[in-house]
């Protein structure tokens, strides 16, 4: 096999999945920035699952499935692909990802985070949504554009072959994805309202409990009886994995709350829409009361501020979040078509 | 099968690591514009959580060697602990059932386990049957 490294513009993101999906339009000669990406592939998300257990704490989302922002922001701006979900033979899978790159085509493909070797040992966890764009080989090694990470890294082939194909729950059997074709002119506007759309189904118009602004209310609820019914040290693991899940696992900051409100931002500039810019400014201020939360939490985690009663005073900030974007959603949903 | 360019690439891969903590991070300014920084101190005075978790973690790891050593469970037990993993996703990682991998805590039990189940632990960690039997 011949050594082959396309020129692909590695482009530093927030979140792995919207950064590999903006990073291969880009490619394609849209110049579609990361949040505009996140927001058309209705990516922003709550769920508060306390049944699964990730880690020994609850399990929280702040984003949709994996696999659903390439499909549906790939979907809406009319792009051409290919994404292969499964296969069964790892030998295969990577003979595809060879022919790929040998075609000049840079693929996009999900990994379990444990195999990746350029992450510092902390950051290996046997996490299986991680999403990279394979770009080049030379020599058994692969060049990787790592979203998340400012610079493009290098892998062996024996390590992304295992990446691929990393067991445990919900492995990615070698899930890979990559663009045939991307319009010139997409209709953008019609991209934009979709992608909305799904935001506000999402969030508001989702019957389970524990989804969308009523599971950010239940976890509130659920956060004022952690200190009576926990044992101390659980309680403070359980928000200690809120705050990190929220800050720290590549989401660019409070929740993806940030990121959405920079796509509300663009789409406001981009269509000249009073609505949506007036949408963008407080889901600013919203995202702000999600940082000062996790800040507060930080905070009283290192005991450097004794409050009477945290948990009480850390549930109502959630509380005021969630209606904070109950207010934004119900807002957007006047926009008219 | 070429060896420099491995030597090299396993030189690159420290040096990744260390440089790989530097997130990009949004956040949005009074004025109503958003902006993107790099770095991972997401709120001032450095309050990440980062450090401290790890911190946490250690001491867990620490106990659970400890309790290996003393011959009050088996090494299975360390190394699900070190790996932050719970009982259920191992046994979908490793590929036994949970109840079996229940038994196999007791190092009792594990003392007498076939060379051929000890190495299908050690490859689900990507780690040699010495490693994980020696910790």
């Amino acid at each position: 096999m011949e050594d082959m490294i396309i020129d692909f513009k590695h482009n530093h993101s927030g979140h792995c999945e919207s950064g590999a999906t903006s990073n291969l339009i880009r490619h394609y000669g849209l110049e579609i920035s990361e949040p505009m990406t996140f927001g058309i592939g209705g990516g922003i998300f709550f769920c508060y699952l306390p049944f699964i257990k990730a880690q020994e704490a609850p399990m929280f989302a702040f984003r949709t499935l994996a696999g659903k922002i390439f499909r549906h922001a790939t979907e809406r701006i009319g792009a051409d692909t290919v994404m292969i979900k499964k296969f069964k033979d790892p030998v295969k899978a990577m003979q595809e990802l060879d022919r790929n790159i040998e075609n000049g085509i840079p693929t996009g493909v999900q990994v379990g985070t444990f195999h990746l070797k350029y992450f510092p040992p902390e950051y290996r966890l046997h996490f299986n949504f991680h999403n990279v764009v394979v770009f080049g080989r030379e020599n058994g090694v692969y060049h990787i554009g790592e979203p998340v990470r400012e610079n493009t890294q290098l892998i062996l082939r024996e390590d992304l072959q295992k990446a691929r194909f990393a067991r445990g729950m919900f492995g990615p059997n070698g899930k890979m994805y990559y663009i045939r074709s991307v319009p010139k002119q997409p209709d953008m506007q019609k991209a934009i309202y979709q992608g909305i759309q799904e935001t506000i189904k999402n969030m508001l118009k989702n019957p389970v409990p524990y989804i969308g602004i009523k599971g950010m209310r239940k976890l509130a609820k659920d956060m004022k009886k952690w200190p009576s019914r926990l044992p101390e040290e659980k309680a403070r693991f359980y928000l200690i994995q809120f705050v990190r899940s929220s800050e720290e696992f590549g989401t660019g900051g409070a929740a993806f709350r940030y990121m959405f409100g920079a796509f509300l931002k663009e789409s406001s500039e981009l269509l000249k829409n009073e609505l949506i810019l007036e949408a963008s400014s407080q889901m600013g201020e919203t995202a702000t009361l999600w940082r000062d939360l996790s800040y507060r939490s930080s905070r009283f985690i290192k005991n450097r501020e004794e409050l009477h009663d945290n948990y009480s005073i850390l549930s109502e900030i959630l509380m005021e979040c969630a209606s904070g974007e109950e207010r934004i959603f119900k807002g957007l949903a006047k926009l008219k078509i | 099968m070429n060896e420099p360019m491995d030597k090299t690439f396993s030189y690159d891969q420290e040096k990744a690591q260390a440089e790989n903590l530097t997130e990009l991070l949004f956040n949005y300014q009074k004025d109503g514009s958003y902006t993107t920084r790099v770095g991972y101190d997401y709120v001032p005075e450095g309050e990440m959580l980062y450090y401290d978790v790890w911190k946490m973690f250690r001491k867990r790891f620490e106990s659970a060697k400890k309790m290996v050593q003393n011959g009050e469970r088996s090494p299975v037990w360390y190394h699900m602990e070190k790996n932050l993993i719970d009982l259920v996703n191992f046994a979908k990682l490793v590929g036994i059932a949970s109840w079996r991998i229940k038994r196999h805590l007791n190092p009792k039990v594990f003392s007498k386990l076939s060379p051929r189940t000890i190495k299908k632990y050690a490859d689900a960690l990507d780690i040699s049957v010495d490693e994980f039997i020696n910790i």
